[in-house]
């Protein structure tokens, strides 16, 4: 729909593809340059363990001259690079990415702090890896202990450290962002209990940055005057605590653990209920297990410290267990989502199985270091880098690429290729079980961490020739992944809006989805909006032959939650803000979002009398068509094209692109908007809690 | 399965009936099938593969034996989870007795063993509770690992998509989720009890321990010290190990052999100065960090007599992965005899000058243009002291007679850029520094790889 709102724009400022993409302020354009510099880092940091692997496979120096404090270098800037730069930046990249469609949002709530955000990700990036350069990078590990960190010479530590200040300001500003854009740009209906469990574990992943990351920076500038103008905070002979960094260090630390894998629980939460066809199981288990993690996260930091001899062993030992029980929620309700579904093997669901078959192992690890005295034995093993290996790259890492796989065609319009995706994923999974099993066994024989040597006399060669095979084969995966993304950008872009069949608001658009994401939103009236607008009056025709064990003994949840078995969508309507406004058939606007974005749902008894909706400029050229009456038989939700604002761009773009491929929903939206017209827009609902 | 059975029961579900299959196959099920069989097959294969040799050793062994009767509970019903709490709290504290009879443990200490399940046989009473805990946590573990992998295979063989109607839309169920709820939570009780149990245990320190032992870690390298002084226990008391009655200062990187009398029960008490280390050995199954500013102190009782590698296991820096020790544990009236005879050699070493005297090696300088400086080990130079004549190029013969770690000569403040820091020399190795022309004074000299390692070079 061409509109007259668009006369003057109509002849685009003439700018370079570069310059736009450097100046943009579009969440969805920074969102791909965070997951492909956060990619670009994925590889610099595999290419770096894969020189650690290969100088461990035999005892003895083959790579690294013992002398030169290579090795520790390499495996300081593995650990540092895959953390900061590519697993944080890569989750809040599809956060950033994936969160306003979800919501139904235009925009993140600060388009330019988001810009922000993301442009110190690589200069802190180039900060960390310039240490090579400049006479030897970061050698102290990723954690980098004091004292060994405050005394460590060169320049790399000290660009370690104002490298990491800089990328925790990002998190912080991107936390902060987030957390504004949740609370305050959802979309109207999207209550906090509605909103996809994605977002969901974004939330309180923002919420622990912004209470983790502060105590970070602080330690980093501790460590940073010690290290420059004489400090003593970590030195004992100056009267400071040589403890007192893994303390501030681990509170940080452990939080980011689970920073980096809420959102991988989020993206596994959306994954598979949609090819498993079904709803997530237990959706407020899940978010209350989401809740209960963040919270728990803070209370188990000296976990770390069980061997310094000063830390309370029971009480962190007690915590530390306590955080399993919602995890295990999670794996539980994950299988159950699974349970009698109709499961359909994309590559993108065989990650996410993939992921839960994984990550149980490094969540089982868990029990293992909780216990604190079979912990006296395993801390500072190479068991614990299997322990971490398996959370954070059988976790995180198969979250990310289950991500890419399943919201590849949002954001590029086109499919990944299945072949070489089921290719990817085998090499994938067998590469890391063979690369990161062996490591436990290795750890509990007594190999430590961190060493570039070891007797030939400890038998420990043939397990780390296994480990090195299976971080090869981990390398070897990413080949068949890297061609596929080539050959299919080269593709036409056909995929469509919703090719997975999916539940949540991001497929309600066009793929890749317009500057201001929405055109017209559908009502949400559960966490699965799209799956209501699709399936809506099938599930509530059948919903007796369809009847879950629940609803046959008549649960009160079921009830609430199936806005289906309810064709006029009045089962939840009490705890809808709107419901006032859906009563009396008027309409509800959004100011928050600055989408514009107008829902009306016909109020069911006397929905063919409605009076006609004086049409807004957002859809002058709408035939003023007498406004159809609702189909109460049906109950299909109506819907009006919106004013079409999008805050980052400042343009103001067509409402519906007829020669856009679209899938047969959005189509059936815009059809229904056209016909509906646009109503009267002055009624303001309350702010969705 | 049980999940489903579970349901049944629960919600007086018929059961499902059995589907007709449709021949088409899933390529991609298959795929994740075979995947994960192989992942439970690695882990099987892996548990009988440990669990075989203890099992084929004859003697029971009481770390091995012990909590399969656990894991028999643990793999009959998932509902039943719970009820192991009674069983494994008792055993623990009872096979200290039994093995404290049969000390025979299955593994030869100091064999070292292949990579297995489980830890290496312990060999101190503290371990073998540890071992017991391990035990507990794996048997545990090994089955939630096998009934949740198995519910994963089977929903992946059962569900997959064999046509395209929608199947029942289940939003929850909140009896199932309060059951995987509880369940967990137990567990979680029962192994907290568990542990806490061996914390004490373990960490247990008594007044007065049979004999007391003073580790001292630094960059790279360990101090052992028997008949220390009683202030080394509070943390401003430590000086210099060599201050104790006996000790002994690594060399190499085979490092300091520990003796210990088997049966007694010895503190170990661990002192460090520069950065974080930590005292591990593997068959103690235990660690405890050396941090400096603090004495960090546990106890072990020694039941097997061998010798025992140890390492030390906290990053350190450059030659962390070089920073080794043995444990040798013999029988106390061994252990008497041998200290009888290092004491005798210690006295025998201090009465006899020392040949290569400090005051040797700065002669040189004066004489010509070179200054002799060598390193033996990691804590310092031969000498801390050597002389150079001013104003005038010289040269530095380096002797590294170290047979582990490398060491050069570097002079501070000796150029206009800052340090004089010449290559390093590896062990065993000998070199010459050219040396700039340095205006009189006094200069510190230092090891780059060991900034431990320092001297005055006095220039005049």
């Amino acid at each position: 729909m061409a509109t007259t709102a668009l006369t003057p724009r109509a002849i685009p400022y003439p700018r370079s593809r570069v310059y736009e993409w450097l100046t943009t302020t579009d969440h969805k354009k920074i969102g791909v340059l965070y997951i492909t510099s956060s990619f670009i880092f994925f590889l610099l940091a595999g290419i770096l363990a894969l020189f650690i692997r290969s100088e461990l496979a035999l005892p003895g120096s083959q790579i690294f001259d013992p002398t030169s404090g290579l090795y520790n270098q390499v495996f300081t800037m593995h650990g540092t690079t895959m953390i900061f730069l590519f697993v944080m930046p890569m989750l809040t990249g599809f956060g950033n990415y994936i969160v306003p469609l979800q919501i139904g949002a235009a925009d993140m709530a600060f388009p330019r702090i988001n810009a922000l955000s993301f442009w110190m990700i690589p200069l802190s990036g180039i900060l960390l890896f310039s240490g090579f350069f400049l006479g030897g990078a970061a050698a102290a590990g990723w954690t980098s202990y004091a004292p060994l960190s405050a005394r460590e010479v060169g320049p790399g530590q000290d660009l370690w450290i104002v490298g990491l200040i800089l990328n925790g300001t990002s998190s912080i500003l991107g936390g902060i962002n987030f957390i504004a854009t949740i609370f305050k740009l959802r979309a109207p209906g999207m209550t906090l209990m509605r909103m996809p469990l994605f977002v969901w574990n974004v939330l309180v992943t923002s919420l622990l940055l912004l209470f983790a990351v502060p105590v970070l920076t602080s330690a980093l500038i501790m460590l940073f005057i010690d290290r420059n103008y004489g400090g003593g905070f970590f030195n004992p002979a100056a009267g400071g605590n040589a403890i007192l960094w893994q303390h501030v260090f681990w509170f940080f630390g452990h939080p980011e653990v689970y920073i980096m894998i809420l959102p991988a629980f989020g993206i596994i939460s959306e994954v598979l209920p949609v090819f498993s066809r079904k709803p997530l199981f237990g959706y407020r288990a899940f978010v209350m297990a989401t809740v209960a993690i963040g919270a728990l996260g803070f209370g188990v930091w000296a976990h770390h410290m069980f061997t310094t001899g000063s830390v309370y062993l029971p009480f962190f030992a007690f915590t530390t267990f306590l955080i399993s029980v919602p995890t295990g929620v999670k794996m539980f309700n994950w299988i159950a989502t699974m349970w009698r579904g109709r499961l359909q093997f994309t590559t993108a669901m065989l990650f996410a199985v993939g992921f839960l078959a994984t990550f149980l192992i490094g969540g089982l690890d868990g029990a293992f270091a909780a216990a604190a005295p079979v912990d006296f034995h395993l801390q500072d093993t190479y068991w614990v880098v299997s322990h971490l290996h398996y959370v954070l790259f059988g976790g995180s890492a198969f979250g990310v690429f289950a991500a890419t796989y399943y919201w590849f065609p949002k954001i590029f319009g086109v499919r990944l290729d299945e072949g070489f995706g089921k290719i990817h994923f085998t090499l994938h999974f067998l590469g890391t079980q063979l690369a990161f099993f062996p490591m436990h066994l290795l750890g509990l024989d007594g190999m430590p961490r961190r060493i570039q040597d070891y007797s030939p006399a400890a038998g420990w060669q043939d397990m780390n020739v296994l480990s090195t095979i299976g971080a090869f084969m981990i390398a070897i995966s990413i080949l068949p992944f890297l061609w596929n993304v080539f050959i299919s950008l080269r593709k036409p872009r056909d995929a469509g809006d919703d090719p997975w069949d999916a539940f949540t608001l991001e497929w309600a658009t066009t793929s890749p989805p317009p500057p201001h994401n929405f055109d017209a939103l559908p009502p949400i009236r559960s966490e699965r909006p799209l799956f209501d607008l699709k399936y809506g009056e099938l599930m509530g025709g059948h919903a007796g032959q369809h009847a879950t064990p629940a609803e046959a003994a008549g649960y009160p949840t079921e009830a609430d939650r199936e806005a289906q078995s309810d064709p006029q969508g009045r089962a939840d309507l009490p705890t809808n803000p709107t419901v006032a406004d859906v009563e009396a058939g008027t309409t509800a606007r959004s100011e928050a979002g600055g989408s514009g974005v107008i829902v009306v749902r016909p109020a069911d008894s006397e929905a063919p009398g409605q009076p006609a909706a004086p049409a807004t400029e957002a859809a002058p050229e709408t035939p003023a068509a007498p406004e159809t009456p609702a189909t109460p038989e049906t109950g299909e939700p109506k819907l009006v094209p919106p004013v079409t604002h999008a805050p980052g761009e400042g343009e103001v773009t067509s409402a519906a692109d007829a020669s856009r491929p679209s899938a047969e929903v959005t189509e059936r939206v815009r059809r229904q908007a056209r016909q509906k017209g646009t109503p009267p827009s002055d009624a303001r609902p309350e702010e969705p809690r | 399965m049980e999940l489903l059975r579970l349901k049944h029961a629960l919600f007086g579900l018929p059961p499902r009936p059995r589907r007709v299959r449709a021949r088409r196959h899933r390529a991609a099920a298959a795929l994740g099938g075979i995947a994960m069989s192989a992942l439970l097959a690695l882990l099987l294969a892996g548990t009988t593969m440990a669990v075989e040799p203890s099992a084929s050793a004859g003697e029971p062994s009481p770390s091995a034996a012990e909590p399969s009767p656990s894991a028999g509970e643990q793999s009959a019903s998932p509902s039943t989870r719970g009820s192991p709490a009674s069983s494994p709290v008792t055993s623990p504290s009872v096979s200290p007795d039994e093995s404290g009879d049969l000390p025979g443990q299955v593994l030869s200490p100091g064999e070292a063993a292949p990579p297995g399940f489980f830890p290496p046989a312990p060999v101190t009473e503290q371990g073998r509770d540890i071992n017991n805990l391990y035990s507990i946590v794996f048997w545990i573990a090994a089955a939630i690992f096998i009934f949740v992998e198995a519910l994963i295979l089977w929903a992946v063989l059962r569900y997959r998509r064999l046509d395209d109607t929608l199947p029942a839309q289940t939003h929850g169920n909140r009896i199932a989720e309060f059951i995987w709820t509880l369940i967990p939570a137990v567990i979680v009780v029962f192994l907290f009890v568990a542990s806490t149990t061996v914390i004490y245990r373990v960490e247990a320190k008594s007044e007065n321990p049979d004999l007391t032992v003073d580790v001292y870690g630094f960059q790279w390298q360990w101090s052992f010290g028997y008949d220390c002084p009683q202030e080394f226990g509070s943390a401003g008391g430590f000086t210099r190990v060599e201050d104790c009655g006996l000790s002994f200062t690594g060399q190499g990187a085979q490092g300091p052999e520990m003796v210990l009398p088997v049966g007694q029960l010895v503190q170990i008490r661990l002192h460090g100065s520069d950065v974080n280390h930590a005292f591990y050995v593997p068959q103690f199954l235990y660690k405890k960090d050396v941090i400096p500013g603090q004495v960090n102190r546990f106890e072990v009782r020694v039941e097997q007599p061998g010798t025992y590698t140890g390492q030390c296991a906290e990053f350190c820096g450059l030659a962390h992965a070089s920073m080794n020790f043995t444990v040798r544990a013999v029988p106390p009236s061994e252990y008497d005899a041998w200290k009888t005879q290092a004491e005798q050699e210690a006295e025998e070493r201090e009465n006899a000058t020392p040949p290569p005297s400090p005051s040797g090696d700065g002669g040189d300088g004066e004489t010509g243009a070179t200054v002799e400086i060598a390193a033996e080990n990691a804590s310092a130079f031969t000498a801390d002291q050597a002389e150079a004549p001013a104003d005038q190029p010289f040269s530095i013969a380096f002797d590294n007679r170290d047979p582990s770690a490398p060491h050069n000569v570097s002079i501070r403040g000796a150029t206009p850029e800052g340090d004089f820091v010449p290559p390093i020399a590896d062990p065993g190795q000998q070199a010459s520094y050219e040396v700039p022309p340095l205006a009189a004074g006094e200069y510190e000299f230092y090891c780059v790889v060991h900034p431990n390692m320092q001297g005055t070079l006095t220039v005049r």
